[in-house]
């Protein structure tokens, strides 16, 4: 190998890029060749100095890059709400059907897609940090420190749904715990109480924003009897074209299917314009059918 | 030399326990499961913004390539078709992206920020800039100031394709395969980018060193 050539390898050796007997070849040669084997270290000490001209991104810039992206997916995830709003007042417009004639700016929309969801659990789990009370520090005899805490002691209350206090904890239990399990539970006892206006708006809010899908479903169980209400239905049509969560969205589907009111036929076909799952997409497809319905847009 | 960071990158983008591990993930991120795709964007997004960073020295334009870039995954997953791995799916959109820039930016270097001193030197604009950034690694504080002139200038002279190949292999430790993967050529074609780059850099540097 001459000279020349040898040199010629040197980038692409010192990366690792040469077959296995290209390396040995360059190897052998600055064995034997003083002025190769000087300008080989030559060249290590240019590979190093560009290693120190690379800018690492100043501290935060991932973190806030993350935030800004998942802010805009956020927006796109939410769009549907907006067709749903959009659909029902076109309806309430050009229909007679009494269910929907309250003007649809009355129903304040939440417009919380899956990583409204998101961050409404992110800023939860911040809270999930045992709160410690410190009442008093006071330095003591070794050099440590005495501190007085107040903790809240564990209690145990027993009471029927219709016992006001009892009704109050449950529903901040599911509104506001950290906790899914408990607000699963939570969702189970509030479920056959669903003609209450205050449980179906914990419910309907716990569809809508519920980080948790189980719990999302089992609010959406809680309001089965109450399927045919149009606050009910709204929030169904949004969880079929918004929650993140497959099993959610056929769960609202089955709620809202064999339904022959416009409102839910245009949400099914926007339905069909962006759903992926090939499962939800037959059951949209079926229960449009059986509105003698067509899957194109409304 | 970045050797053993490299070897782990190129790990990754091969076929591995980890690949089948990166197809569940995206199928799972297809089907609409959030955590899924929050973490196939963790394993990747960092080294996209380092590459947009380094590669153009500008923590807006780093900040814009990383939103452009995972909006365009997020927008497009339920099209990826696995004919490659996620990674080099997000690279791909990546480098594309900042080539883009690249291209434009050379155009607008030509059209403005070459400034004639009058001594017959012609200062880059753009260069004066970056080295005025504070937020560059403190690393080149132990370099020459001379030579890190020199270096920035070099690199400002490589079309935007060898400087991409540059930044993928010496900075990301990216293998040549699979920048060529990314670029959509070959490991061959990557590898004369990469020779290129390499001797226009000697050629400029040989005095400093
Ligand atoms: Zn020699």
């Amino acid at each position: 190998m001459t000279c020349e050539a040898a040199r010629r390898q040197f980038d692409l050796y010192l990366y690792g890029e040469l077959q296995f007997g290209e390396e040995e070849v360059v190897e052998r040669h600055v064995e034997e060749c003083a002025s190769c084997r000087e300008e080989l270290s030559r060249c290590r000490s240019l590979h190093h100095a560009m290693d120190a001209l690379e800018s690492v991104p100043p501290a935060g810039l991932l973190q806030a890059s993350r935030r800004e992206f998942w802010s805009r997916v956020s927006r796109e995830r939410v769009a549907p709400v907006g067709i749903v709003a959009r659909i029902w007042s076109w309806v309430s417009r050009v229909t007679a059907s009494p269910a929907f004639m309250r003007p649809v700016g009355a129903v304040a929309l939440l417009a919380v897609g899956f990583m409204g969801a998101r961050a409404w659990d992110s800023a939860k789990s911040k809270s999930e940090q045992p709160v410690l009370h410190v009442r008093s520090v006071v330095p003591d005899a070794s050099g440590g420190f005495r501190l007085v805490l107040d903790e809240v002691r564990q209690r145990t209350v027993t009471g029927r749904l219709d016992d006001a206090r009892i009704q109050g904890m449950i529903l901040s239990a599911a509104a506001g715990s950290t906790d899914p399990m408990l607000r699963a539970s939570s969702m189970d006892a509030l479920k056959d109480h669903c003609e209450r206006a205050d449980v179906r708006k914990v419910l309907l809010t716990a569809m809508r924003q519920d980080p948790n899908f189980s719990v999302r479903l089992k609010a959406i169980e809680g309001l089965k009897p109450f399927a045919r209400d149009p606050e009910t239905r709204r929030a169904l049509s949004e969880a079929v074209l918004s929650d993140d969560h497959p099993s959610v969205r056929t769960m609202a589907i089955d709620l809202l299917a064999g339904d022959r009111e416009n409102a839910v036929i245009g949400v099914l076909q926007e339905l069909m314009l962006r759903e992926s799952n090939p499962d939800i997409r037959q059951k949209s497809l079926k229960a449009l059918r059986a509105s003698n319905a067509s899957p194109s847009t409304f | 030399m970045v050797t053993g960071k490299g070897q782990a990158l190129s790990a990754m983008m091969a076929a591995s326990p980890v690949a089948t591990e990166e197809a569940d993930l995206v199928r799972a991120a297809q089907r609409g499961e959030q955590d899924a795709f929050t973490a196939l964007i963790s394993t990747c997004d960092q080294g996209v913004l380092r590459l947009a960073h380094n590669l153009l020295k500008n923590e807006q334009d780093a900040f814009d390539i990383y939103q452009e870039t995972f909006l365009r995954v997020f927008r497009s997953l339920h099209v990826f078709r696995f004919d490659c791995s996620f990674r080099t799916w997000v690279y791909r959109i990546a480098t594309n992206l900042c080539l883009d820039y690249l291209r434009k930016r050379k155009v607008r270097k030509e059209e403005s920020s070459l400034v004639n001193t009058g001594q017959g030197e012609v200062l880059d604009r753009t260069a004066v800039v970056a080295e005025e950034n504070p937020n560059l690694d403190p690393q080149r504080s132990l370099l020459s100031a001379e030579l890190r002139d020199a270096v920035e200038r070099v690199l400002g002279e490589l079309t935007p394709r060898e400087r991409l190949v540059f930044e993928m292999r010496h900075y990301q430790g990216l293998r040549l395969r699979a920048i060529g993967e990314v670029l959509g050529t070959t490991e061959e074609a990557a590898k004369n980018c990469l020779f290129r780059a390499t001797q226009k850099m000697r050629l400029a540097l040989g005095d400093f060193i």
